[in-house]
């Protein structure tokens, strides 16, 4: 079966531009001997715009997308057959079609080092006074690929095992991939020394440079939660049946960012401005230098 | 007819040759085709819709081009018709 690949958003643009374009076509009337051949050609025109091209647009964008109806990104659907198309089952979107990965193609161009990943915010060494960078992104459209269950067997059993007992834990980490589509990413400059973990440490804005990228961005996610449980009531009951009297919650993540193309960071707008806030930022330090941040590493 | 209609009969259709073309080469059917790329859609029958309309591009403006040529012909006509209607009333 072949398939078409294609962005709604701009599909749509080409819809009402094929729209516009016969518009002035059937304004071009002329009935001089010397402008038959033209005519002719207009007339041609005319009809591969408006009899074949526009309502093929059309039905692929009202066609039900493989999919689903989930933003302005990439929708797959099967190729109706077009003007002198062949069907031939040659691939039909290749590999670099933005945001067109899988899950699986994603881990897959990683590995084979076909995605090549941001270069990493720059580490401070953990010299007192020296500079580092955070790298942030606030995401203007995303789309989740999927995700993965990475808790090992052992957190698994000691999950299972801690029902019902007086102290238990449980731990979760999964494995994420999520399309940034004209995310803005923020690269701040810092000084490495002491600062409120809460408020983070000072940032240089005058080096903070930013650019708009769109890629994969790839995110393991790690949650844990010690609780110490009592059972209810009294005498002989269900062993699994217990509350809650204390319960202590840790969270972190990692991630890495493979763009589409390079980004091209420029030094950041001063101007006041409508902003998304950013919701995943990055360090090279071993741990979170700030509560919110992730580190940068798969 | 008198030389002086057929001499405005042919200016007014080499104007009217040059709106045609003028037509054309505004008509956004120009230009549609760069909506129509792998950055709109990548398929079979996408492939086909940027051919076809690269192939009408390129015939609007073979006729665009050949509008223009017809147009100084007849501009021409009506010069020589013009000239030659001067030289009868000189001599």
């Amino acid at each position: 079966m072949a398939l078409l690949a294609f962005d709604p958003a701009r599909l749509d643009s080409l819809r009402l531009a094929l729209a516009a374009a016969l518009d002035d076509l059937r304004r071009v009337r002329s009935d001089d001997a010397t402008t038959v051949a033209t005519m002719q050609a207009v007339r041609s025109a005319t009809r591969s715009l408006g009899d074949f091209w526009l309502p093929r647009v059309s039905d692929v964008l009202n066609s039900k997308a493989m999919t689903g109806d989930d933003g302005p990104f990439w929708q797959i659907t099967r190729d109706p057959g077009g003007m002198g198309s062949t069907a031939s089952s040659s691939p039909m979107y290749g590999p670099n079609l933005p945001g067109s990965r899988s899950f699986g193609e994603v881990l897959e161009g990683i590995a084979s080092g076909e995605l090549q990943p941001m270069a990493a915010p720059l580490d401070a060494n953990g010299r007192a006074g020296a500079h580092y960078t955070s790298i942030s992104f606030a995401p203007g459209a995303q789309r989740e690929l999927g995700y993965t269950d990475l808790t090992s067997d052992a957190a698994k059993f000691a999950d299972f095992m801690s029902d019902g007992l007086p102290v238990g834990w449980r731990e979760n980490e999964q494995l994420r991939i999520i399309y940034l589509k004209d995310a803005r990413a923020i690269s701040s400059v810092h000084v490495l020394s002491a600062y409120d973990r809460d408020a983070g440490p000072e940032t240089l804005t005058e080096q903070t440079t930013e650019a708009t990228v769109s890629g994969y961005l790839v995110i393991r996610q790690e949650s844990g939660t010690a609780q110490v449980n009592i059972q209810i009531g009294p005498g002989e009951q269900d062993p699994t049946a217990s509350f809650s009297i204390i319960s202590e919650s840790t969270s972190g993540y990692s991630g890495v960012f493979y763009p589409d193309n390079p980004p091209d960071f420029e030094p950041a707008s001063r101007e006041p401005r409508f902003e998304n806030p950013a919701e995943w930022t990055f360090t090279t330090s071993a741990s979170p230098m700030v509560d919110g941040w992730g580190t940068w590493q798969v | 007819m008198s030389t002086a209609t057929q001499v405005e009969q042919l200016r007014a259709r080499a104007r009217h040759v040059r709106s045609v073309s003028s037509a054309i080469s505004s008509s956004r059917a120009l230009t549609v085709y760069s909506l129509a790329g792998p950055e709109t859609w990548v398929g079979p029958t996408a492939q086909a819709c940027f051919d076809a309309l690269i192939a009408v591009r390129r015939q609007l403006q073979t006729q665009q081009q050949s509008l223009g040529d017809t147009a100084r012909r007849l501009d021409r006509q009506a010069d020589e018709l013009e000239q030659s209607r001067f030289r009868t009333m000189a001599s």
